[in-house]
């Protein structure tokens, strides 16, 4: 059965089901798992961007009081080369995490330093960048192109590396029990976890378990080195070890989203047509994932080299959107220079680029979708006051407008469900997923409750242990279309074993019942032939009725994957003092059939807000000398707080046409879009193009600055 | 952080001999808890100051203001005497910080807090002179020297964080200073403050602050601060500025213009203040003043923009003070 | 001091104390039978605690927890490790974030930035003693004003605290009562709204 063309309860708002647990701190994390006779464990880290182990001594931390276990990690010893600063070195476990840092600064480390590679300038300025790869047309095509071409640009934008930023840091509370372990982790995989810790101890059985998780943006797929240590590190205390990261060891090495340099050539002609694009990039794990026109119609020239480069800094992790959010700062900052240079429009030329006619039907739906996202945002935005001309007003305050657009996948990954269903009207679904701040176990909820008549808060959902049926990792949009096709399937399959069971008790057989309000299920025509939910339920027996969903088994229309997405940002920048505000900013998103409009939307927000912050303010800072990251905190880090933020109007799009394909997942697609629309809004305000992030104001005050030398 | 001994004394007669070899003081713990979580101060005794009465509450003294050292900002925005007369003053309390941290920093606290260069909290990073490194390493060719100073800045040029100071030297405050000896001085605010390479303030190693005193406001004073941050949530500041102007008719008979962010200590600016003596406040002279003040100002590599912000500051809190 | 070494002085209330005070769960509850640390009394002469683990006798949600701690230890630690009050989370240990936001006499503190020691004597807050029904925990619900939720219990006392001293709160006292938070999913629209409802401004 397809998604219900009008459903009861799916695509309203509901508060998540574990709302109250989170909010009044009951909700118990990874991090906050204390197990009887519990070890803190901490790690000492290298303190240097580059160099070589000369000597270490970990005896000294084993005489420390309290210390019950200290390990090196695999691999380092005497001669270890140091890649980048915060590389795990050696880990202690403690009866207190004051003892365990006493443990930390008794061993003995000296380091030979070398020096460090922590600028992609240089790495190119000095050539020391890997072999480059090279797609499309040759450099000559695209030069005869540009001199063809009516109007053409040469520009290059510039995005800081993010790092994750996790409010829960990464790591797990490792507990044997004989030769199982078991491990309260901070994921977004806990099969991901397990298989890691199978791999990498001799745990007879591993089980995993995450009933909450503080933030992962893609970042928390394994156990990590850490998580491996913290569990052999439990093993040889003989007690229950959690190690989570210090937030500056997130920083260093729990992930960041590389940025780079992008180099655009680009043409027009007159009829508002690309003619050619070429886009020359580089940055330490910064390919990007597709052609340099983004969402746009490829012209018949274009190009794209990649150089990349190896610093001695912590690697990238996939981060929500991964390239995307690059790829769009860049494309649709060239989009907008190259309308500007024609004197069109730049909404229009960026619909007379989509191709809403394409013979691809995905290409054709989502440039349908797009085109009129563009048009309803521009309504909400008011795009007709955008200043004209670009820096146009009266005082220092100038208001501009811009816009940006994106697109992402979001099909479901591979998922087993079980649904159970009790004489005493109890309704269990079993997944081994993860609610990552999503939503999930609300998702699930609410998807059983549709399919039986039930209320959510009457569906109990078990997720975030390995025991369940297997789930995916939660990443890349893909949960949610995996855990509601689960559920719903899994859900049908146990209400139909029921409808069998009590058929003949309403002198019926199976395929004449339906289950209506209340999970009263009634002969189909005669609504008086009918069993209240506790009366069927009750006709169970001992055991559960139970309904599975097995991977692999799929059914048409549940779900889909491709969605647009569209970003309108309203700014205002003091040209005075290169503050950027930015004031009101429409995000509207398709992901085809909505299964709780109220968590959409805060992913819709969230997302934007997210973008917004790596606008205004986000970026690992590292010292040119040594290569240390200079602000490995959150108050230096500069997240966007609450004075930051702007009203925010997010627009869930679900037209009939949209929501006929299924469910699709929006986590990533409303993050990619802000730093492209505010850096467009923010040459609309002044007339003068920002092209590197963030936008701080000592960026904008220079760029100005350049403008009037 | 490393184990500490820690003491509580409530009778400021008490403190000079706690301070003992290694010892360090502490209010609030705002700025010093992340210091010693750093390993950068490593004592081995915390004397906490909150418990001492003398040091205490906000009291009226020959028409001005004592505020003692440990009174937090939050008791110093609640002031109603603060708020009416010195709103300047008021306005930094506000700006110093969250709710968090206004409820436990302290007046003595905000004044003596640490540089907040990287190059001295962290580290890892290339030793600050503060703390042994032999140059500023924001000073030299590879040094990141956006957040530093633009005057003064040919020693170590990281700058004064503190966003009271500004407001209370504008308000001509002294400052009152425990001796080892056990003894009381007091001296202007803004000679409290040192460019010096190894050290902020005039404060030994065994002396504490007990109180700053604000002067009575003559008539036709007005005040305003400004604090200007990358992010307006919580950060310190870029610049920060605190202008008191005190007018007769149209006519501004004395000026006092005072900079956070931009030295090593406070800025006061007589250049601008003497823009502004004996002539009406426009915005015109508002500009001069501003002009005034950036003249001598000598950017970093990456720090030309503050010169700028400086500059329209000062515009505008003065105009914000006609 | 007023600890195991005996270095006692009058300053001190030299009370002992028996068993274990409240449900306290976890590691390191005091349960030995020593001196306690009492606010200490005006005149008191100055005495040294630690750097050994001392106990410490805090009121927290409403009851005295006894607990043997480190001078070093943080009142979230203490809380967290000790007390098993979870809901405070640490997520910057530097006073950067708002995690750890509890109330001491009523006002916020971030946790991490304040010593356990120097919250004897005061009314400690966590997010667990705002009761479950709290307005602002219902708000929060209402208004989805959470993803991964590992900072909305700070949030949540943030916003509390503002309610006791302001009605009807405008969207400009919500912003800046909760603006040493941090929230990294992003959910700032649905705490305004919250706080706004939750204190009848909205």
């Amino acid at each position: 059965m397809p998604w219900p063309q009008n459903p009861r309860i799916l695509g309203k708002r509901h508060p998540r089901v574990d709302g109250k647990a989170k909010a009044s701190g009951r909700a118990k994390y990874g991090s906050d798992q204390n197990p009887k006779g519990l070890l803190f464990g901490a790690i000492l880290h290298a303190p240097v961007a580059a160099g070589r182990l000369t000597k270490l001594d970990i005896s000294p931390a084993k005489q420390v009081p309290g210390v019950k276990a200290v390990m090196k990690f695999p691999g380092i010893d005497v001669g270890s080369n140091i890649p980048y600063e915060g590389l795990p070195l050696v880990a202690v476990a403690a009866t207190s995490p004051s003892v365990a840092e006493d443990a930390l600064r008794a061993i003995v480390l000296e380091i030979q330093p070398a020096e460090p590679l922590v600028d992609h300038e240089k790495a190119m300025r000095e050539g020391k960048h890997g072999q480059p790869n090279e797609t499309g047309a040759t450099q000559e095509e695209v030069d005869a192109a540009l001199a063809k071409s009516d109007v053409k640009i040469e520009a290059t934008y510039v995005t800081s590396v993010r790092t994750h930023c996790c409010m829960e840091p990464h790591g797990l509370t490792a507990q044997w029990q004989g030769e199982k372990l078991v491990a309260w982790c901070s994921t977004q995989s806990i099969s991901g976890v397990q298989g890691h810790l199978r791999r990498s101890t001799n745990a007879s059985d591993v089980q995993v378990l995450c009933d909450y998780m503080g933030g992962g943006f893609g970042s928390k797929f394994d156990a990590d080195s850490w998580g491996v240590i913290a569990a052999q590190l439990a093993k040889e205390a003989g007690a229950p070890v959690k190690m989570f990261l210090s937030r500056a060891a997130e920083h260093h090495i729990a992930g960041v989203s590389p940025g780079g340099t992008q180099k655009f050539r680009a043409g027009a002609n007159k009829d508002g047509k690309l003619t050619v694009v070429e886009r020359v990039h580089y940055g330490d794990g910064f390919s990007l994932s597709a052609g340099p026109t983004y969402v746009y119609m490829p012209p018949a020239v274009t190009r794209n080299v990649f150089f990349p480069i190896n610093l001695t800094a912590g690697k990238g992790r996939a981060f929500r959107a991964p390239s995307h959010p690059h790829m769009c700062f860049g494309t649709d900052q060239m989009m907008d220079e190259l309308a500007h240079a024609l004197g069109m429009d730049p909404l229009e030329f960026r619909i007379k680029n989509l191709n809403p006619d394409s013979s691809d039907p995905t290409r054709a739906m989502i440039d349908r979708t797009r085109i009129a996202q563009l048009r309803h945002g521009a309504e909400l935005i008011g795009w007709s006051r955008r200043n004209n001309p670009p820096g146009a007003g009266k005082g220092p305050i100038k208001r501009g407008i811009g816009v940006a657009c994106h697109t992402w996948g979001g099909g479901p990954h591979g998922n087993n469900t079980e649904v159970r269903i009790f004489s005493d009207g109890r309704v269990e679904v079993r997944t081994a997923t993860q609610d990552i701040g999503t939503g999930t176990r609300s998702n699930i909820a609410l998807v059983a409750a549709e399919e039986l008549g039930l209320t959510p808060e009457q569906i109990t959902v078990l997720i975030g242990n390995t025991d369940y049926p297997p789930d995916g990792g939660s990443g890349g949009s893909t949960t949610v279309g995996a855990v509601t096709s689960g559920a719903k399937t899994a859900t049908e399959k146990a209400k139909q074993a029921l409808f069998a069971k009590v058929a003949a008790d309403l002198g019926a057989t199976a395929a004449d019942l339906e289950i209506g309000e209340g999970g009263k299920i009634f002969v189909r025509g005669n609504p008086s032939k009918s069993l209240t939910w506790q009366q069927a339920c009750a006709k169970i027996g001992a055991e559960p009725i139970v309904g599975r969903r097995t991977q692999g088994e799929t059914q048409p229309g549940l779900t889909s994957s491709g969605v647009a997405g569209v970003h309108f940002a309203e700014v205002e920048v003091d040209v005075e003092t290169g503050k950027v505000r930015v004031v009101k900013f429409v995000a509207i998103q398709d992901q085809g059939f909505v299964i709780n409009r109220l968590t959409c939307e805060s992913q819709i927000r969230g997302g934007a807000i997210m973008g917004i912050s790596w606008a205004l303010g986000e970026q690992r800072i590292l010292d040119p000398e040594s290569g240390i990251m200079l602000n490995p905190d959150i108050l230096n880090y500069r997240i966007a707080g609450p004075m930051e933020m702007p009203e925010i109007v997010p627009v869930v799009w679900d037209p009939p046409e949209v929501r006929a394909r299924g469910v699709i997942g929006n986590g990533e697609p409303p993050v990619i879009s802000p730093a492209g629309a505010i850096a467009n809004a923010i040459y609309n305000a002044i007339g003068v193009r920002v092209r590197e992030l963030p936008f701080t104001p000592d960026r904008i005050l220079n760029a100005l600055a350049r403008k009037e030398a | 952080m490393k184990a500490f001994e820690y003491l509580s004394p409530t009778a400021l007669k008490d403190v000079p001999a706690l301070l003992t070899e290694n010892a360090v003081v502490m209010a609030g713990g705002s700025d010093l808890l992340g210091l010693m979580k750093e390993g950068i101060v490593e004592p081995s005794r915390v004397v906490n100051l909150k418990n001492v009465a003398e040091l205490k509450g906000i009291k009226p003294v020959k028409g001005g203001l004592r505020i003692g050292a440990t009174v937090t900002l939050a008791e110093l925005l609640e002031s109603s005497d603060v708020r009416q007369q010195y709103p300047a003053l008021a306005t930094a309390a506000h700006e110093a910080g969250p709710p968090q941290v206004r409820n436990v920093g302290t007046v003595g606290g905000e004044l003596c807090q640490r540089p907040h260069c990287y190059y001295f909290r962290i580290k890892q990073a290339p030793a600050c002179t503060r703390r042994g490194g032999a140059q500023c390493p924001a000073a030299t060719a590879d040094g990141l020297s956006k957040w530093h100073a633009i005057f003064a800045n040919d020693r170590t040029p990281d700058v004064s964080a503190s966003d009271l100071a500004p407001a209370l030297i504008a308000y001509g405050a002294t400052v009152s200073i425990l001796g080892a000896d056990g003894k009381e001085r007091t001296m202007p605010l803004e000679q409290f403050f040192v460019n010096d390479p190894k050290k902020e303030t005039v404060l030994g190693a065994k002396e504490i602050v007990t109180a700053v005193t604000l002067p009575a406001v003559a008539p036709g004073t007005r005040g305003h601060f400004i604090k200007f941050k990358e992010r307006d949530s919580y950060d310190f500041a870029l610049v920060s500025v605190a202008v008191v102007v005190r007018t007769q008719g149209e006519t501004v008979r004395d000026a006092r213009i005072v900079l956070g962010g931009v030295a090593p200590t406070p800025w006061r600016s007589q250049e601008a203040e003497a823009v502004l003596v004996g002539k009406a406040l426009i915005e015109r002279t508002a500009a001069a003043a501003g002009e005034a003040a950036v003249k001598a100002a000598r950017p970093l590599k990456d720090n030309a923009y503050k010169v700028q912000l400086a500059r329209v500051l000062i515009k505008r809190a003065l105009l914000a003070t006609a | 001091m007023a600890g195991e070494k005996g270095r006692g002085s009058s300053g001190l209330s030299r009370r002992k104390f028996i068993g274990g005070v409240g449900t306290v769960v976890g590691a390191g509850v005091a349960l030995s039978s020593t001196t306690v640390l009492q606010p200490a009394p005006v005149e008191a002469a100055p005495a040294a605690l630690g750097p050994g683990a001392v106990p410490l006798k805090l009121n927290v949600n409403g009851r005295d927890v006894t607990v043997q701690v480190e001078p070093r230890e943080t009142l979230a630690e203490v809380l967290r490790n000790h007390l098993d009050l979870t809901g405070t989370k640490i997520a910057c240990d530097r006073g950067g974030c708002g995690a750890c936001t509890v109330m001491l006499d009523g006002k916020t503190v971030y946790s991490c930035m304040t010593l356990a020691v120097d919250a004897v004597g005061k009314k400690i807050v966590t997010v667990e003693g705002l009761g479950e029904d709290h307005p602002v925990i219902r708000a929060f619900v209402k208004h989805d004003a959470l993803q991964c939720g590992y900072c909305t219990p700070g949030f949540v006392v943030s916003g509390a605290a503002l309610l006791m001293k302001k009605k009807n709160p405008t969207l400009d006292d919500v912003k800046e009562a909760v603006c040493g938070n941090v929230c990294r999913c992003g959910t700032y629209m649905g705490i305004f709204a919250a706080l706004r409802e939750a204190g009848g401004g909205a």
